[in-house]
């Protein structure tokens, strides 16, 4: 398993390399210079020289040759130097700071309540398979799927009001600050996101827990006469388990890379709502910097899912 | 089989207990404005400077500042507010939006300012009067002698002489100086509460430019240390009401009150939490339950529709006002006569034509925008009456639709170019996906679309590639905008219509206008700069030889609710004529006990 990892690890080095190079690259490519919005307030006002848009690329550093800006972004993350935010000087770092947790929390929240309704909606449903529990069951998760997370936001807010004429508070506190303020501003945006996930992982779940339950193993587990719970508490419910992990895990990955549109719905001070407002002020310095982190933490997360799957599976484990 | 049941039940009813009660808890109390800490106590207003009335050329009279009007005023709360955007900078000299001033401008002063409860009149700030020289070339401006920087030192001449000058310096580029560097002569420090300003002609524009909410007065000792006051840091050195503490790029800042401000007993508000909303729903929601109860600035996200949803429920008017400020801002097209083909005047004529403002103007702005013209009638007392603009080819209408003249007109001009139905003219519009652009595209291709051998290919991109490609000339008709600083012939027809205009990106200029408006601009006497921006006026809207390379459509009214607890010296809030005028809210209070 070490060696496994360590291989892993090392893989690292190479996706890192070319997903840097990309949003790099990428960046440069899409029209907008970020002198002219630093100049012009992204409005295009304001009279200038070409002179004074030279001075502020050169202050930038985006007039230097694309290899030496790349090289010396390169440089500044290794030595773990974020950089400063294009627009308004701020530490990018000390951004992170306050973004991270951010998303951490309202990713972990929407995760652990899909997770705990996705599982046991998808079991049963595979239990009572063309009940109508199942029916029930397969309506919610294909509204979870087929509603859009904007349209849900917007709904959740709209109920809220109606029914009780309060939305989450919009000034943010961290969990260690106040714990109450927190849950009430993060409760509404993880049920949110939970029900997309719930979707996608209930269905996947059921799939699975049919799946397996149709294996020899389990006909034989049955005709040992095992009870039924035993049957799907000791064999089924584990073997069926790696592909809800899977999406699990892909989940926190896409959520970890920010969710836009609730953080923007719901006012909160998260990575995604930063990535947007960078990449249409072409803050290229945030941009990547978001990116990069970014990309380490999914990085990171696959790397423990798959250990995960050693220890879900011990076949893995010994394969490897 | 048979156990399973029993076990889902409880789960799923564990499950739903567990996130019923994390919900309920979730729903705490909603995060309004804080009460006052103490007992309401009145507090004396601030003795102002001198009243002016803004549009008037100012005549040789010494003034004098009015008596302070005694109000109810209630220190305390910290007020949420919602803002649409970040500022571009923390430098309230350089950015020209009504998102940036209104929060980077709250830690600075003007030397004087629009009266934030009488908006047409001009008042001191840190000025506490001022006197008009012979024949209104020289204003003298007498400080007010206790003002100090939050950092401890005084403010003095040298300041203002200092941040004048570098309004006018072309470097760091502004957004709203250029017409300082056209009036301004000279600026001198008499003595260290006295300040001269030369003008190279009798202005009628500078006193009401100078009270913009733009030009503020900037701690010299700071900015020749070196501190790059564009870049975010807490507390910055002003002589503002407020100064900002927290900032969240896309979410949130968060200002708290200058103890030591020099105006008696003000700010009112102990601090300001602004809120950036982007979302309308979110925007209207927030409003709704009150953890916003005003915007920074009359700019807010809903659109005329939804004020007239909030308009007519009961309950949300019982607690706050609905207040507009009209043509605030033009939406208007821009062709680019560089290269084909609107290079063509009979092209930019024909879709000029064409152009149903009224049809525009009805299906947005409900009645509340008006046509778009240089100047607009409502604010500025030199446009031309709508009603004769109503008269002109391609404003003009017979029977509540567009004069089939004017069609049959911008035909025969694209024929004579070389356009017909076998080969229709074909152009890009570019359109900035923000605000009412992108509707504002869809109405004019179908107008000229359905009226004209014309095939237009929308292209919707961000604001940051709209302006790239505007700057640099790359592209054939853009959609965009422009806001209104001061109502003198001086701002906005300067903006869109001179060569150097802000917002003439083509740059396309006339030799005749261009006269004309330097003319009108250092003329006296003021009927006589009437008829001369009159006839710039007609020259553009209704010359058969003068094609401009941009199609005003609308003067859009800014409509937003601001909350019946907020209260000001005149009793309720009051909202100001522009887009860029009093937005230092040092004059409001907080009242809890207004509008349940």
């Amino acid at each position: 398993m070490q060696t496994y990892i360590l291989r892993r690890v090392l893989l690292f080095v190479p996706t890192i390399v070319l997903l840097t190079l990309l949003v790099f690259l990428f960046l440069r490519v899409i029209p907008g210079d970020p002198a002219l919005q630093v100049l012009t307030s992204g409005t295009g006002e304001g009279s200038f020289t070409e002179e004074q848009l030279e001075a502020v690329r050169k202050e930038l550093g985006i007039d230097r040759p694309l290899h030496v800006q790349y090289g010396s972004w390169i440089w500044d993350m290794l030595r773990g130097d974020l950089g400063t935010s294009y627009f308004f000087g701020v530490e990018i770092s000390e951004q992170m700071k306050v973004r991270l947790p951010v998303t951490l929390e309202l990713t972990f929240l929407g995760l652990v309540m899909a997770f705990v309704v996705a599982v046991p909606l998808g079991i049963l449903s595979a239990l009572k398979q063309d009940t109508i529990f199942d029916y029930v069951a397969r309506i919610i998760s294909f509204s979870g799927v087929a509603i859009p997370n904007f349209v849900t936001a917007l709904v959740t807010v709209y109920l809220l009001v109606k029914l009780f004429n309060w939305i989450p508070p919009l000034d943010y506190a961290a969990p260690w600050d106040d714990l109450k303020k927190n849950l009430s501003q993060m409760i509404f945006p993880s049920i949110v996101m939970a029900f997309l996930m719930m979707a996608f992982i209930s269905r996947v779940a059921r799939s699975s827990m049919l799946e397996v339950l149709r294996e020899d193993y389990i006909r034989t587990a049955r005709a040992k006469g095992l009870r039924e719970r035993q049957v799907v508490y000791l064999h089924a419910l584990r073997n069926s388990f790696l592909p809800i992990l899977t999406v699990t895990g892909w989940y926190f990955g896409v959520y970890l890379g920010g969710t836009v549109v609730i953080e923007s719905i719901f006012v909160l001070p998260g990575m995604g709502k930063l990535l947007l407002d960078s990449i249409f002020h072409r803050d290229y310095a945030v941009v990547q910097a978001e990116v990069f982190l970014i990309a380490v933490m999914v990085l990171i997360l696959n790397l423990f899912v798959d250990v995960l799957y050693g220890w879900v599976d011990p076949r893995i484990r010994f394969r490897s | 089989m048979s156990i399973f049941p029993r076990l889902s039940k409880r789960h799923i009813l564990s499950v739903v207990v567990a996130l019923l009660a994390v919900a309920i808890l979730g729903c705490g109390t909603s995060a309004t404005a804080t009460p006052p800490p103490e007992t309401p106590t009145p507090v004396p207003t601030v003795a102002a400077g001198a009243p002016t009335d803004a549009p008037v050329v100012p005549t040789a009279v010494p003034t004098q500042a009015p008596s302070a009007q005694q109000g109810d005023a209630i220190s305390g709360a910290i007020v949420p507010m919602q803002g649409v955007d970040n500022p571009s900078g923390w430098d309230p000299q350089r950015y020209g939006r009504a998102e940036d001033i209104g929060v980077n401008g709250l830690a600075y002063n003007q030397l004087v300012e629009y009266n934030p409860i009488s908006p047409s009149e001009i008042i001191g700030d840190l000025a506490e009067s001022w006197d008009i020289g012979p024949n209104a070339l020289t204003y003298t401006f007498h400080l007010h002698q206790d003002v100090k920087w939050t950092d401890g030192e005084d403010f003095n001449a040298d300041d203002v002489v200092f941040s004048l000058d570098r309004l006018m310096a072309p470097d760091p580029p502004k957004a709203k100086a250029g017409l300082f560097r056209d009036l301004v002569d000279s600026v001198t420090k008499i003595d260290d509460h006295t300040v001269e300003v030369k003008l190279k002609f009798a202005a009628g524009s500078f006193l009401p430019f100078l009270a913009v909410d733009f030009n503020k007065m900037l701690p010299q000792h700071v900015l020749e240390a070196g501190v790059d006051i564009n870049a975010y840091a807490p507390n910055p050195v002003g002589t503002g009401p407020f100064s900002i503490v927290d900032f969240t790029q896309g979410v949130s800042s968060e200002y708290v009150k200058n103890q030591d401000y020099f105006k008696d007993g003000r700010p009112y508000f102990d601090g300001i939490k602004v809120f950036i909303i982007q979302d309308k729903g979110t925007e209207i929601a927030a409003f709704r339950t009150e953890q916003v109860v005003m915007a920074t600035s009359a700019i807010v996200n809903m659109d005329i529709e939804d004020i007239e949803r909030l308009e007519a429920d009961g309950e949300f008017m019982s607690r706050y006002d609905i207040y507009t400020l009209s043509d605030a801002a033009t939406l208007h097209f821009q062709l680019n006569h560089n290269a084909p083909p609107m290079d063509d005047a009979r092209v930019r004529k024909a879709l000029h034509l064409v152009m149903d403002r009224q049809e525009y103007t009805e299906f947005f702005g409900r009645g509340r925008w008006e046509i778009g013209t240089p100047m607009s009638e409502r604010s500025n007392s030199y446009a031309l009456p709508v009603s004769e603009i109503l008269e002109y080819p391609g404003f003009r209408q017979l029977d509540g639709k567009k004069h089939p003249d004017d069609i049959a007109e911008a035909i025969r001009l694209l024929n004579e170019a070389g356009y017909s139905d076998d080969n229709p003219l074909q152009f890009t519009l570019l359109t900035a996906n923000v605000i009412q652009f992108p509707e504002a595209a869809q109405v004019a291709k179908g107008n000229w679309e359905n009226r004209l051998p014309v095939e237009i290919t929308l292209e919707l991109v961000d604001t940051a590639t709209a302006v790239d490609r505007m700057l640099s000339h790359q592209f054939e008709v853009a959609t965009f905008g422009a806001g209104q600083t001061i109502f003198d012939p001086d701002d906005h027809f300067r903006m869109v219509y001179l060569g150097d205009g802000g917002r003439n990106f083509a740059n396309w200029s006339h030799p005749k206008i261009e006269e004309l408006f330097f003319m009108q601009q250092s003329e006296p006497d003021d009927a006589k700069r009437r008829e001369i921006v009159n006839e710039m006026q007609r020259l553009v809207l209704n010359s058969p030889d003068i094609a401009p390379s941009v199609i005003e459509y609308s003067w859009n009214a800014f409509v937003g609710p601001v909350s019946k607890k907020i209260r000001t010296d005149a009793g309720s809030f009051v909202r100001a004529n522009g887009l860029y005028h009093a937005l230092k809210h040092d004059h409001e209070w907080f009242d809890p006990d207004m509008g349940q």
